[in-house]
């Protein structure tokens, strides 16, 4: 299956989850000028950014492992030019991760919802 | 929310109180420590993190700031973790806000939420009373050597959950004994596990031995292998005098600060006996290190420190014993700090008279060429002999006397005596910033040591034949003062004089 298409479902089959799960979706393929957030939602009172990963079979790993601290620093870019687009403040936030493992037909086998998978360290967000 | 909370850090041997502010906000999660915290003190954060979760607590996903002020002071270790876990849970409301404020919470956590000691429990204790506030929450390792402190509620604790039980409910989970003691008697009451009972013959060098712990003097003993210095030595602090309350806190402080208390141990209540090996470096002897931990020096305080086959010592490490020799007190100096550690020890040397042992022996020939004994003996450098007041031949026993049955005197009956010549020297010297005759400068050498006309005969043809120095001189006279304390003589006379010249310098 081709990249871009498997991203595409990914996020669909995300929102699904999500959203049964009580989440709201507000975005879907943010952008701004550090990257992409893949959902932004809200869930008890967070506003959260979902990174979405999809994996077919387990030949690359988990997409946990794919999140790395630059990625990090990414999504933390993004999320604040988020905030700032939209004027919100003192508003609660989170960063979720959400790994779908799909086999070869691209059925969904599993998936791994990590709330608050991690936080702003020092200054890593520059 | 915004939590307080106190905790402490330790420089040089005092604890300093630390405020701790803990602020959760919303916003991007993140968790910073501000306020001049070692690396040990920011991995606090993962540590606090784990408890938190694994105590059965939620961990807040918000914006949480730490702050430790004053932020001039450096602060180490893990002592903070603690603080840190309540303040973020009182922040959150599950711990009272009020109640936190008004005391000290101190300890390491481990990831399930157990708290672990920490160095300096006592010095942090003690400063927190001073300061009035009203109980101190700390590892429950700690708990006996902090036990001497008055005025101030001592909780200890085993875990996060029972902290946090106390603060809500002031119920206490480790109920301990009755705390504060202050029965003197049990100082008095110490005995060391090693007597002068215990050795045979050896009556001068148990004679020079008494003398110098009745003054407070530096010795060395020069003999041959297996003549008995060690036994002589180690048996020292069992004649000095008992420890004064204040004297064992101090001990105390250092020993926990250093790490060397273990579990259950309380005030220390014998004087320390420090016996490095030649090897030391001298970070280990006068202290030191990144993070400044005291040296030997400092471990020997109010004891004795005790070295062993002196001319093996690196000369870098006994050059560095001159200074505290001489003010008693260690100063390191570092990038960030500055520290003073006390070290009011007495020196006692041991050392062959020469490599192969045997010089002058009575017995067995000496192997070592000339050479070779001046090589060994010039390891040891004239300023260094200079500051030790008192030099001792240790002979070889004869067979008779180590075959015979012969008992020395015990150590408590020569204990008596050399508290009385203290107390003779603390009257005198009082007010004066020293205790014992050691100590004495050339104002108080006038004063306190003035010669008879006959005495001072005998002075003039010591000077003259033996070419003594001027150093050598008031060595002399501060040796005889003490005979004379320990002989009850109000003015140094001939005879006490005439036992000081014994012990000068060997040639």
């Amino acid at each position: 299956m081709h990249q871009k298409r498997l991203g595409n479902y990914g996020e669909y089959l995300a929102r699904v989850i999500l959203e049964e799960r009580g989440y709201i979706i507000r975005k879907t393929k943010y952008h701004t000028r550090y990257g992409e957030l893949d959902l932004i939602a809200e869930d008890e009172g967070y506003l959260v950014f979902v990174e979405v990963k999809t994996r077919i079979g387990s030949k690359f790993g988990s997409g946990m492992t794919a999140v790395t601290k630059l990625k990090q620093k990414r999504l933390i870019r993004s999320a604040l030019c988020y905030l700032l687009r939209k004027g919100i403040r003192n508003q609660g936030c989170r960063f979720d991760l959400l790994s779908l493992n799909l086999d070869s037909q691209g059925r969904l086998v599993d998936y791994d919802l990590v709330i608050n998978a991690f936080e702003v360290e020092g200054g890593n967000f520059y | 929310m915004l939590a307080k909370t106190m905790s402490g850090t330790v420089l040089g041997i005092d604890g300093h109180l630390i405020r701790m502010e803990i602020d959760l906000s919303s916003g991007l999660p993140s968790f910073d420590l501000v306020g001049l915290a070692d690396t040990a003190v920011k991995e606090s954060k993962e540590r606090v993190r784990a408890a938190i979760k694994n105590s059965g607590y939620e961990f807040p996903i918000q914006k949480i700031v730490v702050n430790l002020a004053p932020a001039d002071i450096k602060k180490e270790g893990g002592s903070f973790d603690l603080p840190i876990a309540l303040g973020i849970l009182a922040a959150r409301g599950l711990v009272s806000l009020s109640k936190l404020a008004g005391g000290m919470t101190m300890g390491e956590l481990a990831l399930d939420g157990s708290v672990r000691p920490i160095r300096g429990a006592l010095p942090i204790v003690l400063a927190a009373a001073e300061e009035g506030l009203e109980y101190v929450i700390l590892p429950v390792a700690n708990y006996a050597e902090t036990k001497v402190v008055k005025g101030i509620e001592l909780i200890p604790v085993e875990s996060l959950k029972e902290a946090v039980e106390y603060v809500n409910t002031q119920k206490r989970a480790v109920v301990g004994t009755s705390a504060y003691t202050d029965d003197q008697r049990v100082l008095e009451k110490t005995i060391d596990d090693h007597d002068y009972l215990e050795v045979e013959g050896q009556e001068t060098a148990k004679r020079a031995l008494e003398i110098a712990a009745a003054g407070g003097h530096n010795l060395l003993m020069v003999g041959p292998p297996g003549s008995g210095k060690t036994m002589l030595a180690r048996r020292l602090p069992s004649i000095l005098p008992a420890l004064t309350w204040e004297e064992a806190v101090e001990i105390t402080k250092i020993y926990s600060i250093a790490g060397l208390l273990s579990r259950g141990m309380s005030l220390l209540t014998k004087r320390p006996f420090r016996s490095p090996h030649h090897t030391i470096s001298k970070i280990g002897m006068i202290g030191g290190g990144r993070i400044p931990r005291p040296g030997e020096v400092t471990l020997a305080h109010h004891g004795v420190l005790f070295l062993d086959e002196l001319p093996e010592f690196s000369k870098d490490v006994l050059e560095s014993l001159r200074a505290p020799l001489e003010d008693r007190a260690v100063t390191l100096t570092r990038s960030l700090i500055t520290l003073t550690y006390p070290a009011g020890f007495m020196l006692i040397c041991a050392m062959n008279p020469c490599p192969c042992g045997f010089l002058h022996d009575d017995f067995k020939p000496c192997a070592c060429t000339p050479r070779q004994v001046q090589n060994y003996r010039s390891r040891l450098s004239g300023p260094f002999l200079d500051r030790i007041d008192f030099f001792i031949e240790v002979r070889r026993l004869k067979e008779d006397e180590m075959l015979g049955n012969m008992t020395g005197e015990a150590s408590q009956t020569i204990r008596e005596r050399v508290s009385k010549a203290r107390q003779i020297q603390e009257e005198r010297l009082k007010g004066m910033s020293m205790r014992t005759n050691a100590q004495m400068g050339q104002k108080e050498l006038k004063l306190f040591c003035s010669l008879s006309n006959e005495s001072r005969r005998l002075m003039v043809s010591v000077i003259r034949n033996f070419h003594i120095s001027a150093r050598g001189h008031s060595r002399l006279l501060k040796v005889a003062r003490t005979i004379a304390d320990l002989r009850g003589e109000e003015r140094i006379t001939t005879s006490s004089l005439a036992e000081a010249i014994q012990y000068k310098k060997l040639s």
